[in-house]
C-alpha cells in the first residue's frame, strides 16, 4: 500500500484511540461533574436534573458517538465551570499562546542546538565538547519550571527586561506579545535544546565512528568536508525525528510555564479544568494536544520518507 | 585500583551530600517540619536556620531534607513499578512476539506521542491529587517506556544463537527468559532505571508544583518551589536553597548514570608525550641515507599504539618494509596480527585512541608521520588510495554512487571541468567491470548488490588515478567468480598504469596470484617474508611460495594447503535424517495489525536422505537457505511443511560464531552444567566430573570452568561449543560453518578434534560451509543449495 495513506490511516487510527482513551478514562470516576457543580449537598433530583441536562444519563456507547460527532466538528460541549461558555471557546482564546510558546520553543531549539551540537561534535574531546556536554548536563538537571522561575529572577527582576506576570494578547499588540512571550518561550526551550545538543552530539560521534566515515577521511576530506558533506546529512536523520518527540515535550513544558509566567494558555486551563473537576474541557485539551503532537510526528515521518533514499 | 571516572565521582559525592541527611533525617531532625513558629518568620540563613525559615517561621533546612526524602520516596515507588511491570511486559512481548506484542507495542507509541506530564495529569485527575495518587500515576506513566526499553533488549537476545541453543537444551521458555536472557539485560535495565529516577525526581517535583501532588503542609520539594516562588522578593533564600538541592540531587543521579564505565583516559596528554619521545628518537637516529629511486612507499621500525586505562597498548611492534613502484605486495596474517592497523596508520586515519609510538613512514621520501592534517588529506586519495573490506558499511547511505566516486575528483583533481569529471567516473566503473554505468550513477548504495559495491568501491580507488592503492580483504566477501575479475582488475591497473598496490588478505591463494612476494605478520611483527613464484598454472598451491623460513610461516602454508582427507570407506548406516518434499518458511510481519498471514518460502521441496555415520556437506552462496535448512532439522523454525522423520534425539548443533551462541553472562563451568540440569542430573559432584572429563575431551583445560565466554580465545570458545554438544551424547551434530570464524592455523586443529571425536563416538554429521575445498576433504555426501533447492 502506498506509504501515504499508510500513515494517514493509522494516524488516524491513533487520534481514534486517543479520543477513545481520553474519553472513557472520565467515565469511570467516582464523583461526576454535576456533583462537583452543586456540591455535595444538593438533593438528589437537582443532581439527577442536571446530569440529564448534560446527558450523563444515557449509555456511555452513545454519548461517545454523541461527543465524537461533536468533536469533529469541532464542538465538545459546554464547559461545567464556565456557565455558559463552550469549551471550543474556551480552548480557543487560549490556544494561541499556548501554540505560539510551543511554536517559539521549537524554533529556538532548532536554531541553537542543531549548530551547536554539531560544531561541538567536530572534535570529539575537545574543549568545546567538553563544555557543551557539561552544561548540558546541567541544564538537563534543572526543571523546566525552576529554569523559569530562574528567568523571571534574571530578566524581568535584575534586568526588568519584561514584567513578571504580566501579558498582552496578539490582537492587541503583536510586538509586545511576542516580547513577553520570548521568556517563556526560552524557558521552555532551555532543558530541551540540552537535550537535543546532547542527542545531536552522540549522533554526530556515533556517524563518526562508522565505516563510511573512514572512507571519507581516505579520500582526502578535511574535517570540514567529513562534517558537512557526510556526518550532517547523516545524523540529520534521526535528530528530525527527535525533534518531532521534542514536540510532546515542549508542550509539556508549556504546561508548566504558563503556571511560572501567568499566561493564559492551555496549560492553565487545563490544571484549572482538573482541579475544577471539568471534564469536558480536560477531554478536549487532551485530545488536542495528541492530535498535534501526532501530526508532526505524521509531518517528520513524511519528510523523512523525502529525504531518505533507503526508507 | 581502577582509576575512576572524574564526573563519575562528582555524580556520587552530590548524591552522597543530599542523601546523607536525607538518610539522617528520619532518625532525628533538628525541627518539626510542619512546626510553625511565628517569631521567626522569614529569618535569613543563619547558624540556627542554616537555610533559613519560611514563611510560617518553620524552617527550611528540615523542610527540604524532609521534601527531598519525600520526593525520593516518590520516585524510588514509581520507579519500581515500572521497572518491575514494564519490564516483565517487555520481556515476554520481545521473546514471544506475535499479535500481543503488535498491540502493546502499538498502544506504546501510542502512549509515547504524549506528553508524560500530561499522562500523568490525566490520571491524577481522574485519581484526584494526592501522594498515594501521584505514585500510581506516574508509575503508570513510567510502564511504556520500560517496556520498550526491555522488549527492545529481549527483541535482541532472543535473535542469538545462545537462545537457540538453550532451546536445543530443552530449556523451558520461562526459564530461558529468566535463567538466560535476563542476566545479559541487566546493564542496561539498571542504566534505564538510574535514567528513570531522574525522570521521576523531575516528574513528581513538577505535579507538586502544579498542586496536584504532596498536599500542603508536608513539604515536597516541588510544593516548597510553587510557594517560594511566592516569595522570591522578600526571601529568596527560600527559592534558592530549595532549587539547589533539587538540582543537585537530580545533576548527581544523571552524572552517575551518564558515566558508569566510562573511562578516565586523558587522550590528548598521553598522544603529545608519546609523540614528543617518538621524535626524539627519530632525531637521534641517522636518517642522512638518501631515497631510493625505485622506491614509493617506506616504514621504518613502524610501532603503533592503542591508548587504554594502562597507557599505551603496543599492537604494532616494529614493522619494517619497502614498496617499489609498480609493486605488488601481499600482506598476510591472522585476524588480529595489525594487517589493517598497519594500513589505516599509513593514511592517518586509524581510530582517535590508536597513534604512532615509533619509527617513521614515508612516502617519496617524506615523512608522513608529521605531516600536518592540512597536507595529508592530499596525500589521502590523492597519492594513496584505499579500498576498504566491507562495502556496505563504507559507503555514504544517503549518497548517490556517482557522487560519491567522483567527490575524489572533486577534492583532488578540480581543474578538470563538470563532464570530464563525469566521464572519468563512468570509465572508472566499467573499467571495474560494472555494467550500465550511466544507470548506477545515479543510483543509491542500498539498491547495489555486494559485488557491485565492492566495484564501486575500487572504481573510486581508480578514479583518481593514485599511484598507490591499499586493498584491504577487497575479496573476502565476494563469490568466487567475481574474485577473479577484481583481481584481474587489480593486474590491469598495475600494468597500465603502473601503480603500485598492497593486497591485505589472510587468504594465501588470492596472494598467490597476483603478488610478487608477501610479508607475513604476527603479533605486530613480520616474522616472514615469502617469495611467490610466477606461475600460469590455474592451481595455486604450497609450492607457489618458495620456502618458508619460519615455523609460523611453514605453518600457516600448511594450514592454508592442507589436503589431509577424512573420508573413509564404510557401509552406509540406517537413515538417521529422512526429508521429503520439505519446505521451510518465514511469516512475513503484516504491515497492519491483523492483516493477512503471508508466507516467504525459503526451502522448496527438499528430499534428503542422512544416514548413521555419515558427514553430509550442505553448501551454497549465502542467503540461499542452508542455515534455515539445518535450523528445520534442529526444531528451531516454527513454519514448515512436508515430511522429516528423525530417527535420533534432538540433534546438538554447533554455531558459526560461538561469541553469540555461547551466553555471555555464564561461566564456561555453569554452561556445560546447564543441560545436566535439564537432563534432570541433579547430582553436583557428578556433574562437575563429567564437564571436567568432556572439558578434557575436547582437549581444554579444566581450569577454564570459572573463565567468562570473553575471557577465552576464539578457538577455546569453539571447543567449549563442541564440549556442550557432546556432553549430552548427541548422536547427530548440526555444524554451521564451525571453522569459518577461526583463524587459519587453529582451523584444522579443531577440524581434527571433531573428526576424532565423531569417529570415537560415531557421530553423524552435518556440515554446511562455502569453503568448497574443506568440504571435500571430510564430507562423504554433498548437497548443493542453491535459492532455496537442491542442485544436482
Amino acid at each position: 500500500m502506498n506509504f501515504y495513506i499508510r500513515k494517514i490511516v493509522s494516524f488516524l487510527l491513533t487520534i481514534f484511540c486517543v479520543a477513545m482513551l481520553s474519553f472513557l478514562m472520565f467515565q469511570v470516576l467516582p464523583g461526576d461533574a454535576a456533583i462537583a457543580k452543586l456540591g455535595t449537598e444538593a438533593t438528589p433530583e437537582a443532581i439527577e436534573a442536571l446530569r440529564a441536562e448534560y446527558g450523563y444519563d444515557r449509555p456511555v456507547g452513545e454519548r461517545f458517538v454523541t461527543w465524537l460527532k461533536g468533536a469533529v466538528h469541532g464542538d465538545f460541549g459546554m464547559s461545567m465551570r464556565y456557565e455558559g461558555i463552550s469549551v471550543t471557546e474556551l480552548i480557543g482564546s487560549r490556544l494561541p499562546v499556548t501554540l505560539s510558546l510551543a511554536g517559539m520553543s521549537i524554533v529556538l531549539i532548532a536554531l541553537v542546538s542543531l549548530p551547536v551540537g554539531l560544531l561541538t561534535a567536530a572534535r570529539p574531546g575537545g574543549t568545546a565538547d567538553r563544555v557543551s556536554e557539561a552544561a548540558a548536563i546541567t541544564f538537563m538537571a534543572i526543571p523546566s519550571f525552576v529554569t523559569g522561575l530562574l528567568v523571571t529572577l534574571i530578566f524581568g527582576i535584575w534586568l526588568k527586561a519584561f514584567t513578571p506576570g504580566g501579558y498582552v494578547p496578539l490582537s492587541e499588540n503583536a510586538g509586545r506579545f511576542f516580547s513577553f512571550m520570548i521568556f517563556p518561550a526560552i524557558s521552555v526551550a532551555i532543558p530541551k535544546i540540552a537535550m537535543t545538543v546532547l542527542y545531536m552530539k552522540a549522533r554526530v560521534k556515533e556517524q563518526h565512528a562508522c565505516d563510511y566515515i573512514r572512507t571519507a577521511r581516505a579520500k582526502g576530506n578535511n574535517l570540514h568536508g567529513v562534517m558537512w558533506k557526510h556526518v550532517l546529512g547523516n545524523s540529520m536523520m534521526p535528530v528530525i525525528t527527535f525533534i518531532g518527540l521534542i514536540v510532546a515535550e515542549v508542550l509539556a513544558g508549556s504546561i508548566m510555564i504558563e503556571q511560572v509566567f501567568n499566561l493564559p494558555g492551555m496549560g492553565r486551563l487545563l490544571v484549572n479544568s482538573i482541579a475544577n473537576r471539568d471534564f469536558n474541557v480536560v477531554q478536549a485539551i487532551v485530545l488536542y494536544i495528541a492530535a498535534s503532537v501526532l501530526l508532526v510526528n505524521l509531518i517528520v515521518d513524511i519528510i523523512y520518507k523525502v529525504i531518505d533514499p533507503r526508507v | 585500583m581502577k582509576k575512576l571516572n572524574r564526573d563519575l565521582v562528582i555524580g556520587i559525592i552530590m548524591v552522597l551530600l543530599v542523601s546523607i541527611p536525607v538518610v539522617l533525617s528520619i532518625f532525628w531532625l533538628p525541627y518539626n517540619v510542619n512546626e510553625m513558629d511565628y517569631g521567626a518568620i522569614f529569618h535569613a540563613p543563619s547558624l540556627r536556620h542554616i537555610f533559613g525559615t519560611d514563611n510560617f517561621g518553620r524552617d527550611i533546612f528540615c523542610r527540604v531534607i524532609e521534601g527531598a526524602r519525600s520526593t525520593f520516596l516518590i520516585a524510588l515507588f514509581t520507579v519500581a513499578v515500572g521497572a518491575v511491570i514494564g519490564g516483565l511486559v517487555g520481556a515476554l512481548t520481545g521473546y514471544y512476539g506475535g499479535v500481543v506484542d503488535e498491540v502493546l507495542m502499538r498502544l506504546n507509541d501510542g502512549l509515547a506521542s504524549f506528553p508524560s506530564i500530561l499522562l500523568a495529569l490525566v490520571v491524577v485527575s481522574v485519581l484526584d491529587k494526592g501522594t498515594m495518587n501521584i505514585c500510581i500515576s506516574l508509575g503508570i506513566v513510567f510502564i511504556p517506556s520500560f517496556a520498550r526499553i526491555m522488549r527492545s533488549e529481549f527483541l535482541e537476545e532472543s535473535n542469538r544463537d545462545y537462545v537457540a541453543n538453550a532451546k536445543l537444551m530443552g530449556a523451558s521458555d520461562l526459564r530461558i527468559i529468566f535463567v538466560h536472557i535476563l542476566p545479559n539485560t541487566m546493564p542496561v535495565f539498571w542504566s534505564s532505571v538510574l535514567v528513570g529516577l531522574n525522570n521521576a525526581v523531575l516528574a513528581e517535583a513538577g505535579l507538586s508544583y502544579l498542586g496536584l501532588g504532596v498536599q500542603p503542609p508536608d513539604p515536597s520539594l516541588g510544593r516548597m518551589l510553587a510557594e517560594a516562588q511566592v516569595y522570591i522578593y522578600g526571601a529568596p533564600w527560600y527559592m534558592f536553597f530549595t532549587s539547589l538541592t533539587m538540582v543537585t540531587a537530580i545533576l548527581g543521579i544523571s552524572l552517575i548514570s551518564g558515566n558508569v564505565g566510562v573511562s578516565a583516559i586523558n587522550f590528548r596528554q598521553i598522544k603529545k608525550k608519546a609523540q614528543a619521545r617518538r621524535k626524539e628518537e627519530l632525531a637521534a637516529r641517522d636518517n642522512t641515507g638518501e631515497w631510493p629511486e625505485d622506491t614509493r612507499l617506506s616504514l621504518r621500525d613502524v610501532h603503533v599504539g592503542f591508548i587504554d586505562e594502562d597507557g599505551v597498548n603496543e599492537v604494532i611492534k616494529g614493522i619494517s618494509f619497502d614498496l617499489k613502484k609498480g609493486e605488488i605486495l601481499g600482506i598476510v596474517g591472522e585476524s588480529g596480527s595489525g594487517k589493517s592497523l598497519t594500513a589505516l596508520s599509513v593514511l592517518g586515519i586509524a581510530s582517535d585512541t590508536s597513534l604512532i609510538t615509533g619509527g617513521d613512514i614515508l612516502l617519496d621520501g617524506r615523512s608522513l608521520a608529521d605531516m600536518s592534517e592540512q597536507d595529508m588529506t592530499k596525500i589521502r586519495g590523492g597519492k594513496i588510495a584505499m579500498i576498504f573490506q566491507e562495502p556496505m558499511t563504507s559507503l555514504n547511505p544517503v549518497k548517490t554512487i556517482g557522487w560519491q566516486i567522483d567527490e575524489i575528483l572533486e577534492l583532488h583533481a578540480s581543474h578538470l571541468s563538470e563532464k570530464e569529471q563525469k566521464t572519468r567516473v563512468l570509465d572508472a566503473m566499467a573499467d571495474t567491470g560494472l555494467e550500465d554505468p550511466d544507470r548506477l550513477y545515479g543510483m543509491y548504495p542500498h539498491e547495489l548488490s555486494g559485488g557491485m559495491r565492492q566495484r564501486v568501491m575500487i572504481a573510486m580507488a581508480l578514479v583518481a588515478r593514485a599511484e598507490t592503492i591499499f586493498a584491504d580483504e577487497p575479496t573476502t566477501a565476494l563469490d568466487a567468480d567475481i574474485v577473479d575479475v577484481i583481481l584481474g582488475i587489480f593486474k590491469k591497473i598495475n600494468r597500465k598504469y603502473g601503480t603500485s598496490i598492497i593486497l591485505i588478505s589472510h587468504d594465501l591463494e588470492v596472494i598467490a596470484s597476483i603478488c610478487g612476494r608477501a610479508l607475513v605478520l604476527k603479533d605486530g611483527r613480520i616474522v616472514e617474508e615469502l617469495e611467490i613464484n610466477k606461475s600460469d598454472d590455474e592451481n595455486v598451491s604450497a609450492q607457489a611460495f618458495v620456502h618458508p623460513q619460519s615455523e609460523y610461516g611453514r605453518n600457516l602454508l600448511a594450514a592454508a594447503f592442507a589436503d589431509r582427507s577424512y573420508l573413509e570407506d564404510k557401509p552406509d548406516g540406517e537413515p538417521i535424517v529422512e526429508l521429503k518434499d520439505f519446505s521451510v518458511m518465514y511469516r512475513n510481519r503484516g504491515k497492519f495489525l491483523f492483516s493477512k498471514k503471508s508466507f516467504n518460502t525459503v526451502i522448496n521441496d527438499v528430499d534428503m536422505t542422512i544416514c548413521r555415520g555419515d558427514c553430509v556437506g550442505i553448501v551454497g552462496p549465502s542467503g540461499c537457505g542452508k542455515t534455515t535448512l539445518v535450523k528445520a532439522i534442529a526444531g528451531l523454525q516454527q513454519y514448515t511443511k512436508g515430511q522429516m522423520k528423525l530417527n535420533c534425539a534432538r540433534p546438538g548443533m554447533v554455531f558459526q560464531d560461538p561469541m553469540s551462541s555461547l551466553n555471555p553472562s555464564m561461566t564456561v563451568g555453569r554452561i556445560l552444567e546447564e543441560p545436566l540440569r535439564l537432563s534432570g542430573n541433579t547430582d553436583p559432584a557428578a556433574a562437575k566430573e563429567l564437564v571436567a572429563r568432556t572439558l578434557r575431551d575436547v582437549e581444554l583445560d579444566e581450569e577454564l570452568v570459572t573463565r567468562k565466554v570473553s575471557q577465552l580465545s576464539g578457538g577455546q570458545r569453539q571447543r567449549v561449543s563442541i564440549a556442550l554438544n557432546i556432553i549430552l551424547n548427541h548422536e547427530l551434530i548440526i555444524l554451521d560453518e564451525p571453522v569459518s570464524a577461526l583463524d587459519v592455523t587453529i582451523r584444522e586443529q579443531v577440524l581434527e578434534l571433531l573428526m576424532r571425536l565423531k569417529k570415537e563416538r560415531n557421530l553423524t554429521f552435518i556440515i554446511i560451509s562455502h569453503d568448497r575445498r574443506l568440504v571435500s576433504r571430510i564430507c562423504n555426501k554433498v548437497y548443493n543449495i542453491n535459492n532455496g533447492r537442491i542442485e544436482v
